[in-house]
């Protein structure tokens, strides 16, 4: 679904959007819409950018799914949108402005700090 | 539409895996159950088996041992919330007047199973795997910055739980823990400790319900029933915005399943509520509406969600002291109503029970509530 090569900024993520009732999506609704049931030609696939601000960022102190502790994980609007959750890197709190990058050999988007954040 | 009625219960102790083989533990609260009703096997019409996580065609080597009865048998899985589906089941079956007499017992133990969410292939956003444990630290973050409730809130809702849970023989946290024991403890995700977690161990719980005409016809004793006074599930759909689910499905669920009981929120006693992280008590109580907007947390250090409180909140332990065995647990705090409702629940006796509302939330998220009277 990452489309981007490694370390490119930012990462560009494929998503849907519904041409009945504009519903979006990501993952993408492929087998159909969540709020109509539109499907096939109705669902455009779209690529963004992950770009967007920090909802909330919490401290995982443990080793969960399979990630080396302590991370930052935190949620975050897009500016296409939806809402994602993801590992943090660096200076992350409540209001940054953050992008995503493949980072290639976690087959992840991580979120990194940009200016112009502060506005969630 | 009937009245329906819990005529009997019974549990096997909730506890951490064992090499006990899951019949073993189901049959001893099905017996309980049966034994409590006055209801023998031959007499069961339709049985539901709530299970998770042990995989497939459960129920009849287990129930074989029980005697020969051809009645149906269903399996119900709906994740965390199975038994409060089952048990929504089978009372819509008696209502319906398809059955008298209908057994629902929930059995499992734990086992790592994939989800729906896993196996369907969506091409899932490219972040790390997001355990339940990091999606209620997150409420946890969002709502303490919200409401203004504190980590001190928080280990207090745990501090209860694990409290009660001692005080019950059937569950799985055998030991107080102090709020300033958890408060000490070092954090998981956020700020939740391992002490705010449910505990997922094995277990086993089961109901028998009954008509009106049942309890009649078979003798059983009217005065030990509580009626099932109303049933409802509540599934959860996308909305666009940022609404947490679990807690707007909560609201709805509410709202229908007292409308249907033609009970109002302050008619309510006592509460069995789907903790299985403790910010999550807190949000649904606030969902319900069983404190004035802004106040949960202050009615909390009050006190009056303690047993013996204005409205007792999970008498049994809930989750986070008693246990979530998953398939067992919807079917456990209905147990554990029963009990209180008769007067039999020993030294974690609320005082009178006369509406007691039961809140399951599942993954999906689904979320199914009973309330349960008792005249």
């Amino acid at each position: 679904m990452a489309q981007a090569e490694a370390g490119q900024s930012p990462a560009l993520l494929t998503m849907s959007r519904c041409r009945r009732d504009g519903t979006l999506a990501l993952p993408p609704d492929r087998r159909g819409c969540r709020t109509c049931g539109a499907v096939g030609e109705d669902i455009e696939i779209l690529e963004i950018a992950a770009t967007g601000i920090v909802l909330d960022v919490i401290t995982v102190h443990r080793p969960l799914a399979g990630q080396a502790a302590p991370y930052l994980l935190g949620e975050v609007r897009l500016d296409a949108g939806p809402v994602v959750k993801g590992i943090c890197v660096g200076e992350v709190a409540r209001g940054s402005r953050v992008e995503g990058r493949f980072v290639s050999e976690r087959s992840q988007v991580c979120f990194h700090p940009v200016s112009g954040g502060r506005d969630a | 539409m009937r009245d329906v009625f819990i005529v009997g219960a019974g549990i096997d102790a909730y506890r951490p895996a064992s090499d006990r083989a899951y019949a073993d533990i189901g049959l001893p609260a099905i017996r309980m159950a049966l034994t409590d009703a006055g209801v023998a096997w031959g007499g069961v019409e339709s049985t539901f088996v709530s299970t998770a996580l042990l995989g497939v065609a459960v129920g009849r080597p287990m129930l074989r041992h029980l005697g020969i009865n051809a009645a149906p048998i269903v399996h119900v899985e709906n994740a965390s919330a199975s038994g409060s589906s089952a048990i929504g089941l089978a009372r819509d079956k008696i209502a319906a007047g398809l059955a008298d007499v209908v057994l629902v017992v929930g059995v499992d133990k734990p086992a790592m199973l994939p989800t729906g969410q896993e196996l369907v292939g969506d091409g899932a956003w490219p972040g790390p795997a997001a355990p339940p444990i990091i999606l209620f630290a997150l409420m946890a973050e969002r709502l303490s910055r919200e409401y203004g409730w504190t980590r001190e809130d928080l280990a207090r809702v745990a501090a209860k739980n694990h409290a009660n849970a001692s005080l019950n023989p059937a569950a799985q946290s055998k030991r107080p823990v102090s709020q300033a024991d958890i408060l000490a403890a070092p954090p998981i995700a956020g700020m939740l400790t391992k002490f705010e977690c449910c505990p997922v161990g094995e277990g086993g719980a089961a109901v028998v319900l009954a008509s009106s005409d049942a309890i009649a016809r078979l003798g059983l004793d009217r005065d030990r029933a509580v009626r099932i006074a109303a049933s409802v599930s509540v599934t959860e759909v996308h909305n666009g915005g940022d609404e947490l689910a679990e807690i707007e499905i909560t609201r709805q669920a509410t709202d229908e399943v007292l409308d249907r009981a033609g009970l109002h929120i302050d008619d309510i006693d006592l509460v069995e509520l789907h903790d299985a992280f403790s910010i999550e008590e807190l949000a649904y109580l606030d969902a319900m509406g069983i404190s004035a907007p802004g106040r949960v947390a202050k009615d909390a250090r009050a006190g009056h969600f303690d047993i013996g409180g204005r409205c007792a909140v999970s008498a049994s332990g809930g989750l986070i002291g008693m246990g979530h065995p998953v398939g067992p647990t919807g079917i456990g705090q209905v147990v554990e109503m029963v009990r209180q409702m008769r007067g039999e629940a020993g030294s974690r006796q609320h005082t009178r029970t006369r509406a007691g509302l039961v809140h399951m939330v599942g993954l999906g998220a689904v979320c199914v509530m009973h309330v349960l009277t008792r005249t």
